[in-house]
This record gives C-alpha cells, structure tokens and sequence, in this order.
C-alpha cells in the first residue's frame, strides 16, 4: 500500500479501535458516568454544552495566540538586539536564564498578584514559556551564519542592515521555526497553567476553568469534554504551525524538502 | 622546450594590478603559513598559484582580496586597478572553493544578489543578469534552487554572480575543485572565453598540475610550510583549446610543471 495512504490510514484504525475498546470496557464494568464516561456521553456533552465550551475555547485560544505572537515578535526583536550588541547579551542574558529556568506554575502565583487583571496576567504567563525557545532558537541562528557567506558579504561591503536582511535573518529562518514549533505548544500550556492558577471566572472564562468548576460539581463528561477541546487545539495550533514551517521551508532547506526517488 | 616557455617571460609591459610585498601571515603564534611573500600581478594575466594542499595558497588570496590581514608586509592595489567603477566599487570577484550560494535564493537571485545590494534596482539589473546566466550557459534554470542544481551549475551560478558586477580581477579559489574531469573541462573552456571576452585578470588557486598548465600563463610554484613563491613559470599564449590538451607542447608543460613542483617539495623536506 502507498506509504502516504498508510500514514492517513493507521491513526484513524487506531482512533476507531480506542474508542470501540473504551465504550465496551465501560459498558462490561458499569463505571459510573462520574469516574469515567463513556466516548458517546463525552460527545453527546460537547455537543449539548457547546454554548458554554465554545466561549470557554475562544478565551483560551485568544490568550495563547495574543502570547505566541509577542512571543515572536518580542523573541525575533531581543534576539537580533542581543546578536548586535554584545552588551546587551552580558547583561541581559543571566536574567533571561533565570526567568526561563524557572517553572512558570511557580511565578504564576505571583504574576496573578502582581497583574490585576487577569486576562493579563494569563497572557504574560503563555508568553513567559513561549518566549524563550523563540529567542535562544532565533539567537543560534543568528550566530551560526555560514562563515563562507560570511566573508562573500565581507567582499561586497555590506553594511549590518544589509548584511541582517539579506543573509543573517534568512539564515536563522529554519532555527526560529524550530524554535517557533515548540513555543506554539508551550503557549497553550501556558495559557492553561495561568487559567488553572488564576481560576479566571465569569464572562472571560477558558478551557481550564471549566475543567476545575466541572470537577468540583463532578461533571466529569464535560470535564472530558473541554479536555477533547484543549486536545484538539493543541492538534490544531501543531498543523497550523507545521504548515507555515513547510510553506516558508520547502523550496530550500533539507527539512522540509520532498525528495524524490 | 624550457628556454621557449622563457622566451614570454617579457612579455607583458601591462600596468600592475596588485603587489604582494614581503607578507607574512601568521595564525594564533604558531608557524607562520606564508613568509616572505612577494608577488606581482600584471593587467590580463592568467596567474596560477599551484602547490600542495595547506601550503597557504588559500591564504594568499584572502589575504589579496582583503579577507584576512598580513602579518607583515603589504598588499597594494594601485589606484589605475579600478578606475570604471560603477556598480561595484572594488571591481573584484571571488570565487570561493564551494559555490556559496544564498540557498534560499534561486538562480536568479543569487546573481541578483551582488548588485541588490549596491542597490541597483530590478530594472537595471535584469539585463545584465540575463546575459551573464546565457553565458554560462544556466538561462532556463534561472527559476531553480540551488539544492535542485548539480556541483556543477552551483558552480557556473558562482562563477555568473561573479561576473555580474563586471569585475576586473577574479580571484578563484579551487573552483573546479570537486567536478568531474568532462565538467571541469568544459567549465575551463567557459572561463578562457569569458577571460578572453571580458579582458580579465584571474588569479586561480589550484594544486591540479594539468588544470594550471592548461589555463594559465604564468604559473606561480609555492612551496610548502611556510609557503613562499619559488619560481614563476610562463606559458605562451597559444590558444587553448579540447585539442590543445592532446598536444605535445601541453604534455611537455605538465612534464615540467610537475618536476619542478617535485623539486622544490623534496627541497623542503631534505631541511
């Protein structure tokens, strides 16, 4: 069978022998629906409270979106900044460590005392985790520039601007999007770390709010419902990711090149 | 056969184009890689540094284009080197041992790319992109990327970037270094032609006896550990062409090329 036929097909046995395997094994155990519900009752849930999710969904998706771009742009801007001027790299950069090595679960706390409001406070939390791959992946990029390319724009004397647009920038392109694939996971994560700290309620309530109010009122279907949500997401924000990665990639660097045989 | 090679030795009258004067290039304090270097380029030559591999052939070059400094001595570049300059103000090419092209730019673009950034706009540019990608020969791969190209045509793509900016001297580092023997023959032709149509100076770094013999008219023999020049050697000027490699007086020139290349590596070793 074709390889790329196989790839497609695979997951979707898999998926479909999962679901079979948990509605049976629950059906044969008669688990109550408030320890483990079954795949059709999480369904029938996301379909019935979707009024109450897809507002939820928005909130979340907004703040990890809002937080991958400052993510990027900020990333991008402090990572050419740091590879320009060597002072700022010595000073900065200790502290820039310290703030990454940090678990955000542990500032989030802090942050939510800090930040009043708390759909700020749970956008500088995704952005805190999103940040840093992007500006250390950017700044190797940056710095890792072909030294032979190098000395060719040595001989056409260039000056820095010419010399970033033109050949720095373009070379650390494949490194900021490796970097950017992994921040566009870690903002997720971190926008759901910040709601489950804050607890953010009423109208601008996300995803991991529902999870907690729905396992204090043991609504656990909806609970596996805005899980399959977040899941999701999560699948989305990755392909979406992926797909930009290829698009800019394809036509010249090896990742992403089709080979032909 | 060696006093006809001499008979050119004077050949030229040609305004200088750059002088090596006593350089010595030494790297982090240890041995130094050339000494006492003295070496004079004059207008429309043909000038091969041949010796070893590591003998600092390399250096010499980046050390004439600028790339790296002397320890001791000077490079001088009279003024009356570059006089029409209009896009390119050092009127230099090199062309490095790889291709170094811009990958993620097609064939177009990295031709383009020299004069982008003397900010000759796309207008200007398209013309003569055109006529230096018809002249070797990659006009209808000019959509291409270079990871779709052959080491050959990344070469020629090289070598067009290189033209396009109208230079007066190309340096050339080992560029034929990694083709096969049909391709790298036929890109020799290409490069006679475009020395011969353009009037230019090449200095050409290789360690390929037969490729020097062929190419140049003067050979520059540089010795080993530290590299220093130890003789020049002049061809005539006969046209070289594929029949010209099977012809005695070339056979004859590589006999005497090698040996010399022979004696001065043994001289080095009895030290």
């Amino acid at each position: 069978m074709n390889k790329k036929y196989l790839s497609l097909i695979a997951p979707i046995v898999v998926f479909i022998a999962l679901i079979f395997f948990w509605e049976i094994s629950i059906n044969l155990t008669n688990t109550p629906h408030y320890i483990v519900p079954r795949p059709s009752l999480v369904a029938k849930t996301l379909f019935n409270e979707f009024h109450t999710l897809f507002p939820a969904l928005i909130v979340t998706l907004y703040v990890t979106i809002l937080a991958l771009l400052l993510a990027v742009v900020l990333g991008v801007i402090v990572a050419i900044l740091i590879f320009q001027f060597k002072i700022v790299e010595i000073s900065l950069m200790p502290y820039a460590i310290i703030l990454q090595v940090t678990p955000v679960i542990a500032i989030a706390p802090l942050i939510i005392i800090l930040v009043d409001n708390t759909f700020f406070a749970a956008l500088i939390c995704a952005w805190l985790v999103s940040f840093f791959p992007i500006l250390s992946s950017t700044l190797i990029g940056l710095k890792s520039v072909d030294h032979n390319l190098d000395d060719l724009f040595k001989l056409y004397k260039t000056n820095r601007i010419q010399k970033l647009f033109f050949l720095q920038l373009p070379s650390a392109l494949p490194y900021f999007l490796s970097g950017f694939k992994i921040s566009a996971g870690l903002s997720l994560i971190g926008a759901i770390v910040a709601e489950f700290v804050t607890g953010i309620g009423g109208s601008s309530s996300g995803l991991a709010y529902i999870i907690i109010e729905s396992s204090y009122r043991l609504e656990i279907p909806k609970m596996f419902s805005a899980l399959v949500l977040i899941a999701l997401t999560g699948v989305g924000i990755f392909l979406i990711v992926n797909l930009i990665s290829y698009i800019v990639l394809r036509k010249w660097h090896e990742s992403e090149k089709i080979k032909e045989y | 056969m060696i006093s006809e090679l001499n008979k050119n030795n004077f050949n030229s009258t040609n305004s200088i184009i750059a002088e090596l004067k006593n350089v010595t290039k030494i790297f982090y304090n240890r041995l130094p890689v050339i000494e006492n270097l003295n070496l004079t380029i004059f207008k429309s030559d043909f000038l091969t540094l041949l010796g070893q591999s590591g003998c600092g052939k390399t250096t010499i070059l980046k050390i004439l284009c600028g790339l790296l400094r002397p320890t001791n001595g000077k490079v001088v570049w009279p003024t009356s080197t570059f006089t029409n300059s209009e896009n390119n103000p050092a009127n230099l090419s090199l062309v490095f041992q790889d291709p170094n092209l811009l990958p993620w730019l097609n064939v177009f673009d990295n031709v383009f790319l020299p004069l982008k950034l003397n900010n000759v706009t796309f207008q200007e540019a398209s013309e003569p992109i055109s006529h230096c990608l018809k002249l070797v020969g990659l006009y209808d791969y000019k959509d291409y990327f270079p990871n779709q190209l052959s080491g050959g045509m990344k070469m020629r793509t090289a070598i067009a970037r290189a033209l396009v900016t109208k230079p007066k001297v190309m340096l050339m580092d080992e560029p034929f270094g990694a083709l096969d023997e049909i391709t790298r023959f036929k890109l020799n032709n290409d490069l006679l032609k475009i020395y011969k149509k353009y009037d230019l100076t090449i200095i050409f770094v290789t360690h390929s006896v037969f490729e020097s013999a062929y190419l140049s008219n003067k050979i520059a023999i540089i010795s080993n550990t530290p590299g220093c020049l130890k003789e020049i050697i002049n061809l005539s000027n006969n046209s070289r062409t594929d029949e010209y490699r099977l012809s005695t007086e070339y056979s004859n020139n590589c006999k005497y090329i090698s040996k010399k290349l022979q004696k001065y590596s043994n001289e080095n070793l009895n030290e």
